[in-house]
């Protein structure tokens, strides 16, 4: 039985979005099941997580025991961490599950120049071959993933939250300037702003007058710090789109 | 940030409130004073903000990049662009406050039913489970 599973993850700082939120209730619910979650990440520093022990080595031994202690290796995203483990794992009989969260989309390779467009597709292409199974979020991206997959068919497995942890919200006003009978309509987004949600958002903001519109922005991690850096959009561009 | 000024300069600054890198708490508290979630993603990304908000009682719009199966009915979907989230606002906006009740109601039980851990948890397992025996059984035989 599966008893040990390393989770690769780049980020477990709490600006990092998504992964933080999400998957201490998957370690949660796999303790109970008697397996144990490690997290490896590439934070210079460890943000404690309940039900998992969290490892930021660089140390190239203490991979490779990590490595070699797991049942499964599961690797969430497809960042520098994930790439170099599972160039490590490659060498070891553990089984590798890839998860890459929207990182085999073509529109992410799109994006770059054709030299470095062909380099990040062989990297990725290494990872891809290296892992044993490849999972995928939604209907959208498994069939992304299956112009990708030479080995196993790529299979949707979803990530959940606890949704008993929103019945009862803490009452700490977060916005004590809004109106306690003021509708609020939410904007979330990690995503380049100025592209889509930013002139809807302002659009909003200017029309609706019974409405508080709240922004609500993930910050993009540096890789391995933890630290957060935010990038704005110009207002001369800005400006043009709104 | 320049956003905020952009928003200033438009006139909406009494309107709109940023809030950066909340904490779970502050999340769950905005979400407990939402009326509306608008989850524009341009790019696939995990939905834990749609299931966040369907788990908050919130009605959800979102980006069809973030929309995970089977929550279609319940979440309104559109491709990430201009035209299409306007449309989709408007749309939410035009709607009763017992449409939207309703819809949020309905979200909630869906997504608890297909995305609460309780429920994926146990397929994770089995996942793991399967590619350990496959593994030995393949070292077995070599």
């Amino acid at each position: 039985m599966a008893k040990k599973v390393l989770h690769v993850v780049q980020s477990s700082a709490p600006a990092a979005g998504s992964e933080t939120i999400v998957l201490p209730g998957l370690f949660w619910r796999l303790a109970e099941a008697g397996v144990e979650s490690i997290v490896l990440t590439g934070d210079t520093k460890p943000t404690p997580c309940d039900h998992a022990r969290v490892v930021c080595s660089r140390d190239a031994d203490e991979r490779a025991s990590l490595l070699a202690d797991a049942d499964v290796i599961h690797l969430h995203g497809l960042g520098d961490l994930q790439k170099a483990i599972a160039g490590k794992a490659g060498g070891t009989s553990t089984p590798v599950i890839l998860s890459p969260m929207g990182a085999l989309e073509p529109d992410q390779f799109d994006r770059m120049g054709w030299w470095k467009r062909r380099r990040a597709r062989q990297s990725v292409r290494g990872v891809v071959d290296a892992a044993d199974r490849l999972t995928a979020l939604n209907d959208r991206e498994l069939q992304h993933l299956h112009e990708w997959s030479s080995q196993s068919a790529p299979e949707i497995l979803g990530y959940g939250i606890d949704f008993d942890d929103y019945a009862d919200p803490p009452t700490k006003p977060i916005s004590p300037d809004i109106a306690t009978d003021q509708k609020v309509m939410l904007f979330l987004g990690l995503s380049i702003p100025w592209k889509v949600w930013c002139p809807c958002c302002m659009r909003s903001a200017a029309s609706s007058t019974n409405w508080r519109v709240g922004i609500w922005c993930w910050l993009d991690p540096k890789p391995g710090t933890g630290e957060c850096s935010w990038s704005p959009p110009s207002d001369a561009r800005a400006a043009l789109i709104v | 940030m320049q956003l905020e000024s952009t928003v200033r300069r438009k006139g909406g600054a009494d309107r709109v409130t940023f809030v950066t890198d909340p904490s779970l708490d502050d999340q769950r508290s905005l979400l407990a004073r939402a009326s509306l979630v608008v989850v524009p993603a341009l790019q696939i990304r995990p939905p834990t903000a749609v299931l966040q908000a369907l788990a908050a009682g919130v009605p959800v719009i979102a980006s069809d990049r973030v929309v995970p199966n089977g929550l279609g009915d319940c979440v309104a979907t559109c491709p990430p662009t201009r035209e299409h989230l306007t449309a989709a606002l408007r749309s939410f906006l035009q709607q009763s406050d017992e449409q939207r009740q309703a819809a949020a109601r309905l979200g909630r039980e869906i997504g608890r039913r297909e995305y609460d851990w309780s429920v994926l948890a146990p397929k994770y397992g089995e996942t793991y489970q399967a590619m350990v025996t496959s593994t030995s059984s393949a070292l077995r035989s070599s």
